[in-house]
């Protein structure tokens, strides 16, 4: 029996023709095969194609229904992989590998990060090698030493623990939601998502084992046809978040962006159960004045911690059809 | 002269179509409260609609709110903070509904007074800007009038 439900999945843009087929077919000839395959598919509507009308990837499909891998596709709107990303983790119950669509597995890189993927263990990566290889010095995966050559560059010969992922990796679904604060090109994206993971306490490793990275920035790709200023909009964020998070870390984290009554109701009916149930809170509210004895920020700093619109209860109302009242809705949320 | 506190207007919509929370007969219950011997003071911030009340209070802070409230015989107001702020202060007030409901919005402890569940809206987490105004959705002044007679602190609360 299998002791996890792993979604294998690929964020595409403009790789049909390239190098999908083949990391598709990386994911297919796994010696632990995924349960589920999902391609989102991130072209534009008119860059978009029935995959399953051209020849090789009806072959692909064919194998994933062969070796028992559930397969689906998932069409973007173009708007960037850190929405892939999120998507997807979303319909996962358990885990989520990543590939990206210019990579090719080795057929037992699954098989290997599963193996490190105990408890306490949030994400799993191992080597992504482009080829010629090259002896990179004063690498790290730390997340304040992000512009020096990634150790996972390089053929990684024992397991570690890291702050960051790079590019293609294992991960606990849903321990961290992706930034969809980030432009289209989400730069910085798998480093903040999986330091997000550490910061939760859940360990990040870097494994034996080779996923082969066939850049291929000419031709299609997530993050093709994307600006400087994108790059610099992401970095600026990704800064603000680090800065926010490290700060802020073992801290629960309340967000009242909300009017006076939501205050009031929240602080009489919820806040006392709260306390007792986390020590170190942090809220995030309009109206600060109102709890003089709580360690309390404005909304604008907690948007430097990461998209607050998951802290929207009457957004919650409405996605969970919430009959009953104000009161109970706030306990949905943080009780 | 006992002091009714009026708290009479939701917050102004971003689109500026009127506040389906309003009620609609302000004027003419402040001419029934002072008809019965009511001293009325509206609460607010500048630039909202007077109701003829002997008296406005705008743009109080929160101290002085307070104290005004509990210092009142009662309050009157729409589901806006104030009938929250009367709750959390332990001051049952009067609240008037209309299309909000106040089995998820108001506090037992109030006197909410809604004419109809049938006038609701559908949606209850939804923006106010999307509901269009109806002021044939609130109770009377009469009712409302009524209530105040009837407003005993022991008693309780009507929905």
């Amino acid at each position: 029996m299998k002791k996890h439900n792993i979604v294998a999945y690929i964020c595409s843009r403009g790789r049909y023709d390239t190098s999908l087929s083949q990391a598709m077919l990386s994911i297919a000839m796994q010696t632990r095969v995924p349960d589920a395959f999902i391609l989102y598919d991130d072209n534009t509507e008119s860059e978009r194609r029935d995959l399953r009308e051209i020849e090789i990837y009806r072959y692909i499909f064919q194998l994933f229904e062969i070796k028992g891998i559930k397969w689906s596709v998932i069409f973007g709107g173009a708007k960037g992989q850190h929405f892939g990303h999120q998507a997807v983790q979303k319909t996962a119950t358990d885990l989520c590998f990543r590939l990206d669509d210019d990579c090719v597995a080795e057929s037992d890189v699954l098989e290997k990060l599963e193996l490190q993927m105990v408890d306490d263990v949030g994400a799993v990566g191992c080597s992504i090698l482009t080829p010629p290889l090259f002896p990179y010095k004063n690498s790290s995966s730390a997340i304040d030493n992000l512009h020096a050559p990634n150790e996972q560059w390089s053929v990684i010969k024992e397991t570690k623990s890291v702050d960051t992922m790079h590019c293609s990796y294992l991960y606990r679904a849903n321990v961290m939601d992706f930034d969809l604060r980030l432009s289209r090109v989400a730069f910085r994206e798998e480093s903040m998502h999986s330091y997000g993971i550490k910061l939760k306490g859940y360990r990040v490793l870097i494994t034996p084992g080779i996923i082969w990275h066939f850049r291929n920035n000419k031709n299609g790709g997530i993050r093709s046809s994307e600006s400087e200023q994108n790059y610099r909009h992401d970095e600026t964020i990704f800064i603000d978040w680090l800065k926010a998070s490290t700060t802020y870390k073992d801290q629960k984290l309340v967000v009242l962006d909300a009017g006076l009554g939501d205050h009031l109701v929240f602080k009489k009916d919820i806040l006392p159960r709260l306390k007792e149930k986390h020590k170190n809170l942090i809220l995030a509210v309009c109206h600060p004045y109102l709890f003089p004895d709580e360690k309390t920020i404005s909304i604008a700093d907690a948007q430097r911690m990461g998209d607050i619109d998951k802290y929207n209860v009457y957004k919650l109302g409405v996605d969970t059809n919430h009959q009953g009242s104000l009161t109970s809705l706030f306990e949905k949320m943080y009780l | 002269m006992k002091t009714i506190v009026i708290s009479p207007w939701a917050r102004p919509l971003r689109n500026g179509k009127e506040n389906a929370k309003n009620y609609p007969f302000w004027i003419e219950l402040v001419e029934i409260l002072k008809s019965n011997g009511f001293y009325i003071i509206q609460i607010g911030t500048s630039g909202e609609k007077p109701i003829n009340a002997h008296e406005q209070k705008l743009n109080l802070n929160p101290d002085e709110l307070e104290k005004l409230i509990k210092d009142s015989y009662k309050v009157i107001t729409i589901d806006s903070y104030i009938q929250h702020l009367c709750w959390s202060i332990e001051k049952p007030c009067i609240t008037i509904w209309g299309k909000s409901d106040p089995l998820i919005f108001g506090h037992p402890e109030n006197i909410n007074l809604l004419k109809d569940r049938r006038n609701l809206r559908p949606d209850p987490w939804r923006w106010w800007e999307e509901i269009p105004y109806d002021p044939s959705v609130f109770v009377s002044p009469e009712t409302i009038m009524l209530s105040i007679e009837d407003h005993n602190l022991d008693k309780k609360p009507t929905v």
